[in-house]
């Protein structure tokens, strides 16, 4: 039912038949006596109103159309240039060279004098327009701009307010892109240490240190010198979050987007990613470089037999670096494996089924290699499948099961050492396959547990019944 | 007997909609406009109006002005021996309005209709209204100033079908509201304002100044002789809308004044004050979504709209003089009558139906994801848009931002601006969600409605579970009173002692002539001699005697004055 035929009127009526209508039937829904009728009438009316509107649009020649506010069309400086306005006259791109040359000596309390003596922007819908245009430009230049002058523009062209067709998350990142591009510049670096709350004069050597970095591009010279000295790599990724306000790709045009994604992914420890793994690699790699070149200096230095310094020399120098090495490429291998295993049930995983049956899997095969006497692979297998079960268990159940990670392992040790004195006292014949067996028989039993906690929302139950 | 008020920052006014249409009560100086000042005299009265006006000079210790900007805050004033809270000052003028009211009329008073700035927030409304419960008077309305001050225009003029504009610059606040009339529909597009921007803010831009061109620093003088100063400005400042140069003369303390300043110099000053009335007019054209040129009249109301200034920027921005049809400092009281008798059903007034907005937008607290995923919380999501026509209800859905959350904190927020940390935080709700289900299951409806006296109800209702959660907006601790606290100070302002109404003439008469004593020092001796003289014949008590001394001081006063 159309608004029109809501109100009693004919489908070509004019906006004076609306209102009367609307009129005549608030008389019997007021507002203060019948809240509901009221809102329901009402909604009607705004409807009926805005098809009269529309159809006295449609008719009226294209240029009287009144212009979509929220997305300012490109052609509206050009259209609005010199557009008469009594006897003043306006020019938006002249307006636009002014304002940035005053934003660029950064004295707010002058550009809000200026903007308020513009006697274009008086008029009630040109300033409306201009307002939209101007920021539409912002968002192309992003010039840079202080903080106190970006407020002063807001307030004064009211444009940071709620309105539906502002894109807040936009106007902000603008805000801040400008912002950071005002801070960058070396003449307001006094303004960024004011903002990071540096008063020692070594920060601020450091922070000059940091600024002067981020405009370097990626080369493997400054990652050697950066990620080879400890604790360089994280302090430099946490300088550059500091600097660009939490936002490190709004930081402006000299520096290196290419540099700053490389050490904040290097630097991040909740994902394996490729610059992680370079920067790991180049790190193990010079350990080991280095542990071979001591062996060998230390070798020529005590003028050792040769044979003699291939066995000790070699093992000191080079097997000692390489142990951490090898741990780190174990931890690298290991943690993929655990964040695809533990990943909660509603998001979508590759491999369904192996993702489910995992454990069992593992488990069945430190069954197999017991039985078959290969302790060691046994208990490999056992203790990965007992590792996976619990992340598995604790990860995917943080809501509604706590579990205290060091209480658990003392837990899982003193319902080992019970079971093996049990085993014991009932006389079982002592068999090396028994502990392997003991932690897979353990992992089923947290796998279970998990399984029976997660049952309403398999996704292998999910998939089978859509 | 529903009555009509205006409590406005300096002057506050009362009516009822009668036989001749709305009628507004003087009070016993015969005047309709009553100051909104209390002051404690030294044996403990409390005095409303042009007497505690006067004893802002004398006593400006133990007497208060401009309250009405300090409502919805617990801000608390030092009078004598007692601590008021703004409700309790307003409290007090409502009572000194009401007993000129049922003076007049014969008859108790027991509902009331009374007008705040369309910008008011809700805990200003609250404030009000608990001011008009201490005053021992149900509010049954509150009404916005520049829409009662349409209503009184509009029922004088009988506008039928066109849209204007009422711009209400009053003592301390500043509102703009666009209406269109047809059919007897007040309807009001929308409405903006600015809560501290009035004529007060002229007069302190005029201290400094003044100051300034004395090379005195801030604060430079004890306060009598600081509100003598502002007493003098704001004659000024009334005078300097017809007149092109005041001068200011007179002996302040131990420095001898003489100041001279010219209209062009006083707009010169007054621009930063102008810029800012630009604002709220810009907002309330674009929300109403009308042209200028599609405004048929402008009206200003409020005493500061006086200031020829004020006129100049409003036909800068809209390209044409603005009308004065109505009274600018009883319009407001007026509409607020009008308003008392569109709710006692008044047979007259049944052709005409009021639809108001809502001035501010209210929304809640939201995180937003970009394109990239990640996460930006404190963003305002709007549920009810400022301006939406009232009551209205609107719902709106929310989900997790992170799986396996365990409740929703809703946050209920007033503002305009698009992130909450710089929007006004009205109440939380903490909403219990099943933490196992996925995100896009755990769908909670946020539904706010905003009724008719600006009273706004937060719902929540979980889809999963159909649990239910409310959040009715009256508890905003150490902001405002619970009942309990209303109930104890109602019982502590009964004990204030009022002097009885036909002595308020002798009591003005004499803080004016104590406040004279203040500011003519050459005629002190003079005037302790008149007061010493009155105070005896008072103590006579008879009638005849008094009101014949009356008029003989009341007419030394006025030469004094002159001179």
């Amino acid at each position: 039912m159309s608004p029109f035929e809501q109100l009693g009127l004919p489908e070509d009526a004019d906006e004076r038949m609306v209102k009367r209508a609307y009129a005549q039937r608030l008389r019997d829904t007021r507002p203060d006596s019948d809240p509901e009728g009221f809102q329901r009438l009402h909604a009607t009316y705004q409807a009926a109103l805005a098809q009269c509107r529309r159809k006295t649009v449609a008719t009226k020649p294209h240029h009287e159309l009144e212009r979509k506010p929220v997305t300012p069309a490109d052609d509206l400086p050009s259209a609005m240039a010199n557009a008469p306005l009594g006897t003043v006259t306006f020019s938006f791109d002249l307006f636009f060279t002014e304002l940035l040359a005053l934003a660029a000596k950064g004295d707010a309390a002058q550009l809000n004098t200026w903007l308020g003596e513009q006697p274009a922007l008086w008029s009630l819908r040109m300033k409306n327009r201009v307002g939209y245009e101007l920021f539409a430009q912002l968002d192309r230049n992003v010039p840079p701009m202080s903080p106190a002058c970006i407020k002063v523009l807001l307030a004064f062209f009211d444009m940071n307010q709620t309105h539906p067709g502002h894109d807040a998350l936009r106007l902000q990142r603008l805000l801040r892109r400008m912002q950071l591009a005002w801070e960058l510049q070396p003449a307001h670096r006094d303004a960024l240490a004011e903002r990071m709350r540096l008063r020692l004069h070594s920060e601020r050597c450091e922070l000059d240190l940091t600024l002067e970095r981020l405009t370097r591009p990626l080369h493997w010279m400054q990652v050697a010198r950066i990620g080879l000295v400890a604790n360089e790599a994280s302090s430099y990724a946490q300088s550059i979050r500091q600097v660009s306000l939490g936002h490190p790709e709004d930081l402006p045009e000299p520096c290196d987007q290419n540099q700053i994604r490389f050490w904040l992914k290097a630097t991040d420890p909740s994902h394996i990613s490729k610059e992680r793994l370079q920067l790991g690699a180049m790190r193990c790699a010079t350990t080991l470089l280095a542990g071979l070149l001591l062996g060998l200096l230390s070798g020529v230095w005590m003028r050792m037999p040769p044979d003699h310094f291939n066995r000790t020399a070699f093992w000191w120098c080079f097997g000692l670096p390489a142990a951490p090495c090898a741990l780190w490429g174990l931890l690298m291998l290991m943690l993929p494996l655990d964040r695809w295993h533990a990943m909660p049930e509603y998001q979508p995983a590759r491999w369904p089924w192996l993702n489910l049956l995992l454990v069992p899997v593992f488990c069945a095969a430190a069954f197999a290699f017991g039985e078959a006497d290969a302790l060691v692979p046994a208990f490999v297998f056992a203790l990965v499948a007992l590792w996976l079960a619990f992340r598995r268990l604790r990860r995917r159940n943080t809501a509604s099961l706590r579990i205290n990670s060091r209480l658990m392992w003392f837990g899982l040790w003193g319902l080992f050492m019970l079971a093996q004195s049990l085993l014991k006292d009932a006389g079982h014949t002592y068999a090396g396959a028994t502990y392997p067996a003991l932690a897979a028989a353990t992992a089923m039993l947290l796998w279970g547990m998990d399984l029976w906690r997660q049952r309403h929302r398999l996704r292998i139950r999910q998939t089978a019944s859509r | 007997m529903i009555v009509g008020i205006d409590l406005g920052t300096t002057h506050s006014l009362i009516g009822r909609y009668d036989a001749d249409g709305p009628r507004l009560f003087a009070n016993p100086l015969g005047s309709l406009l009553t100051p909104s000042v209390v002051a404690i005299d030294d044996e403990g009265h409390v005095l409303v109006g042009q007497a505690a006006r006067d004893r802002l000079v004398s006593h400006p210790e133990s007497s208060v002005a401009n309250f009405k900007r300090w409502m919805g805050s617990a801000r608390e004033t030092r009078l004598g021996q007692r601590v008021f809270r703004p409700e309790e000052l307003s409290a007090l003028v409502l009572r000194s309005l009401l007993a000129d009211a049922e003076a007049a009329l014969g008859e108790k008073i027991h509902e009331a209709v009374i007008s705040v700035p369309a910008y008011f927030s809700d805990a200003q409304r609250k404030a009000t209204r608990t001011a008009g419960e201490l005053a021992g008077i149900r509010v049954e309305r509150l009404i916005n100033e520049p829409t009662a001050a349409a209503l009184a225009y509009g029922l004088q003029e009988r506008p039928d079908g066109s849209r204007f504009v009422v711009l209400d610059l009053g003592g301390g606040t500043f509102d703009v509201s666009v209406l269109e009339m047809f059919e007897g529909v007040v309807e009001v597009h929308a409405s903006a304002g600015d809560n501290f921007l009035g004529g007060e803010d002229f007069l302190d831009m005029l201290e400094t100044a003044f100051l300034g061109d004395l090379g005195l620093p801030a604060g430079s003088f004890p306060n009598t002789q600081r509100g003598q100063l502002r007493r003098w400005l704001e004659i000024a400042k009334r005078e300097l809308s017809q007149r092109a140069e005041v001068r200011v003369t007179g002996q302040l303390g131990e420095h001898a004044v003489d100041w001279r300043i010219d209209q062009e110099r006083f707009a010169k000053l007054s621009e930063p004050l102008l810029q800012r009335m630009r604002t709220p007019l810009e907002r309330a054209m674009r929300d109403a979504r009308l042209q200028p040129e599609q405004i048929d009249d402008i009206v200003l109301v409020g005493g500061a709209s006086r200031m020829p200034m004020v006129a100049r920027m409003v036909s800068r921005m809209f390209g044409r003089l603005p009308l004065r049809h109505v009274h600018p400092d009883e319009a407001i009281a007026l509409g607020s009558c009008v308003a008392a008798g569109m709710k006692a059903r008044d047979q007259r007034l049944d052709e005409v139906i009021l639809t108001d907005v809502c001035p501010y937008t209210l929304g809640t607290e939201v995180t937003r994801r970009d394109g990239d995923g990640q996460l930006h919380p404190g963003y305002f999501h709007p549920i009810i848009h400022r301006n939406s026509t009232v009551p209205t209800s609107r719902e709106e859905s929310f989900w997790p931002a992170q799986p396996q959350q365990k409740a929703l904190q809703l946050n209920v927020y007033q503002g305009e601006n698009p992130m909450v940390a710089n929007n006004i935080k009205l109440g939380e709700l903490e909403v219990d969600i099943d933490p196992r289900l996925p995100i896009a299951e755990n769908e909670v409806v946020l539904r706010f409605t905003y009724d008719i006296n600006g009273v706004l109800q937060v719902e929540a209702t979980v889809r999963a579970t159909g649990r239910h959660y409310e959040l009715l907006l009256q508890h905003n601790p150490g902001l405002l009173l619970d009942s309990e606290q209303i109930r104890q100070r109602l019982a502590a302002l009964a004990e204030l002692k009022i002097h009885p109404r036909d002595k308020q003439e002798n009591i003005a008469l004499l803080a004016r002539a104590e406040r004279l004593y203040e500011e003519h020092l050459h005629a002190r001796a003079q005037l302790q001699a008149w007061i010493t003289n009155f105070r005896a014949v008072v103590e006579t008590q008879h009638d005849q005697l008094i009101r014949e001394h009356r008029r003989e001081l009341e007419r030394a006063l006025d030469a004094l004055e002159q001179s």
